[in-house]
């Protein structure tokens, strides 16, 4: 892996990409899905991904987070070159780097609010030491202090999702990457959920890729990008 | 991740599904439980059994006879015997200072005859009455007499009732073939006990014109055995014996007719060696001072043999049921794999590495096999004490020493945990490895 981020820096990072192309399967039965994606995203601003379902969505999103490594083209986070990451590089990527909030919340079931935000310190590397508290004072910046000693399956759906986000921010990633974050929530919930990413991202500066149907979201995103058939529509 | 938030992840996982994680337990301790209980009771057979026995026991015990060595094959288990030579007290502490040897005791056989109690009484039926004079009809017999202080390390099964009391004159032990003579089943042997039976020692009082005397005495049966100290349908103590022989002494030979004056202070000696192992070594120096001798050596290499073949069977049974437990951890984990593929994803996204994962999946597996472990050797354990104090019972209504289980071994209640735990880790490598090497993408579910 190139230079690592330092995780305190919290500023976002430009991401750009050329000819980017994926899919999935081997030799003659592979499915391509990004077929060659061209996109430039400043640091620190606000993108949100739309198009139909099976344009690529999610694919560009596993890619920009380093769930796996794409195929081809160029993906440049920051000064990390993504395609170039090996296995266990992907792995220090996304604990450095990425932040995901996810539409199924993503919560580990068998442990409470603050254990999850302390599973992923501990993941992140922060010391012991420190975990509970910051756990603590990232509840409390969602809004969620009281909830800290439940599991997801005592929060509602909203309450799981501020917990998810306080867990994308608990290792103070540069880049956040939300994939429908408001896609299992009412009205109500989905509004306090964007106050509380519009909170956090701006105070924490990092860039934010929403990958979303909701018509009301890509507008509160600054930047929309439409993704169809597996390229990025000008 | 750390171990410390492994293990938490671990025991939340194991928890989040009672009843599969259950099953797992009870799998794992049912094959540790039965690895343990037999390990343990083919380990009480082999080396506590044998080595009983090989420390002095009746396995060790030599016959030597008041004869010369079989001059073809003084070492076969069973050797003709030679000429007769004398066995008296010189002889026998020269037996006694031979290398390896544990003890040995003086063996001596009185022929009698011998009366059965009437018809009726404590007896219901017998055929050895006269039937000119409806009296019981008498029957030449034998009386072997032993110290029997030292029973323990004499070649003697109790069937029913009880030894003599030592130095007793007035009981004795019989063998089956006394039921025999007396036309009685052998399924029933305990009626014969209590009941009485006339010993009369014969004394040739002239040769000329033949003269007999006998000196009569009754003893009270006390119990039936089975006994390889002599040919004899009596057992009794050696004092019991003395006295006979003492009486006939008084006598002169009657060889002539059948009743021939002792020729020997003793007519045998039941040598016990150290060990097992020293049997043979004994049996040399024995025919080396002259004397005839027979052990069941090979006999008891026979059952060491076979007792290895049950080790094998005892051991395989164990393995396959070890095997059937590891199957249902790695059954387990690996429904527990399918169950959390996105969790396992979402730990990635969030910067799980492979080993992370694994490590989680170990732990889940380690808590299985330590707990399924202890369960196990807990109930394994509980299983061979319960044997042992079965076997115990059963060696001492036999009159014989009980075997000492030595407490808890602890060897092998720690082998049955470490053991157990080893093979959780065993059967969990495939899945947790599986699990690790699942993409990260699995968070997102793309294709």
């Amino acid at each position: 892996m190139q230079a690592a981020p330092d995780v305190r820096v919290t500023a976002g990072v430009p991401i750009r990409a050329r000819g980017l192309v994926h899919g999935y399967g081997r030799g003659a039965r592979t499915v391509p899905v990004l077929r060659g994606v061209d996109l430039d995203i400043a640091a620190g601003s606000h993108v949100a991904l739309q198009g139909p379902s099976g344009a690529g969505k999610s694919t560009l999103l596993s890619l920009l987070g380093g769930l796996e490594p794409p195929r081809g083209g160029e993906l440049h986070v920051g000064d990390v070159d993504v395609r170039g990451l090996r296995r266990g590089e992907l792995a220090d990527y996304r604990r450095s780097v990425v932040g995901f909030v996810f539409q199924h919340f993503g919560l580990v079931e068998v442990l409470t609010a603050r254990e999850n935000l302390m599973l992923a310190m501990s993941l992140s590397g922060v010391p012991p030491r420190h975990r509970r508290r910051r756990a603590d004072e990232m509840l409390a910046a969602v809004g969620l202090a009281h909830r800290a000693d439940h599991r997801p399956n005592q929060l509602s759906g909203g309450e799981q999702q501020r917990v998810a986000i306080a867990r994308a921010l608990s290792n103070q990633p540069r880049l956040l990457l939300a994939d429908e974050p408001t896609g299992n929530l009412d009205e109500e919930a989905t509004e306090r959920v964007l106050e509380l990413l519009d909170r956090v991202v701006v105070e924490r500066g990092c860039t934010l890729v929403v990958v979303t149907h909701n018509a009301h979201v890509a507008r509160w995103a600054g930047v929309r990008l439409h993704l169809r058939d597996g390229v990025v529509e000008p | 991740m750390s171990w410390r938030d492994g293990l938490l992840l671990a025991l939340r996982s194991v928890v989040r599904r009672p009843a599969r994680t259950a099953l797992t337990v009870i799998a794992v301790a049912l094959g540790s439980g039965l690895l343990v209980a037999l390990a343990a009771i083919a380990q009480v057979a082999d080396t506590r059994v044998i080595g009983e026995l090989g420390k002095g026991g009746p396995a060790t015990a030599i016959k030597v006879a008041a004869a010369a060595p079989d001059p073809v094959a003084p070492d076969s288990d069973t050797p003709k015997a030679g000429p007769a030579k004398n066995l008296d007290d010189a002889a026998l502490r020269t037996i006694r200072r031979a290398q390896y040897v544990s003890s040995a005791l003086p063996v001596l056989a009185q022929q009698v005859i011998a009366v059965p109690p009437p018809r009726g009484g404590d007896i219901p039926s017998f055929a050895g009455e006269d039937p000119d004079r409806g009296q019981p009809r008498p029957f030449d017999a034998v009386v072997v007499g032993v110290d029997l202080n030292a029973l323990r390390s004499l070649p003697v099964t109790l069937l029913a009732g009880r030894v003599p009391a030592a130095g007793s004159l007035t009981e004795v032990a019989v063998g089956l073939d006394y039921l025999d003579k007396l036309h009685l089943g052998v399924t029933h042997p305990e009626v014969v006990l209590g009941t009485q039976v006339e010993l009369g020692t014969p004394q040739v009082v002239s040769q000329g014109q033949i003269r007999v005397r006998a000196r009569w005495s009754r003893a009270v049966i006390t119990g039936v055995i089975a006994q390889q100290v002599g040919d004899g349908t009596f057992f009794g103590s050696i004092q019991l014996t003395r006295a006979a022989r003492a009486w006939q002494l008084g006598g002169v030979d009657g060889a002539a007719f059948g009743l021939p004056l002792p020729p020997t202070e003793y007519s045998g000696v039941i040598v016990v060696a150290d060990t097992l192992d020293d049997v043979h070594t004994v049996r040399a120096e024995i025919t080396t001072l002259g004397y005839s001798s027979s052990a069941p050596e090979h006999l008891v290499a026979t059952v060491q043999r076979y007792l290895h073949v049950v080790d094998i069977v005892l051991g395989s049974i164990g393995l396959i049921a070890l095997t059937i437990a590891a199957l249902g951890i790695a059954n387990a984990l690996l429904a527990a794999v399918r169950e959390r593929r996105r969790e396992i994803g979402v730990l990635k996204a969030i910067g799980a590495r492979d080993r992370d994962v694994l490590r989680w999946f170990l732990v889940e597996a380690l808590f299985s096999g330590v707990v399924g472990g202890a369960l196990g050797t807990a109930a394994g354990l509980g299983a061979v004490a319960a044997t042992g104090a079965v076997v115990n019972s059963y060696l001492v209504d036999q009159g014989l020493a009980g075997v000492d289980l030595g407490g808890v071994p602890f060897v092998t209640a720690g082998i049955g945990v470490v053991g157990s735990a080893l093979l959780a880790l065993l059967a969990a490598a495939w899945p947790a490895l599986r699990a690790a090497r699942l993409p990260a993408r699995e968070a997102v579910g793309v294709l």
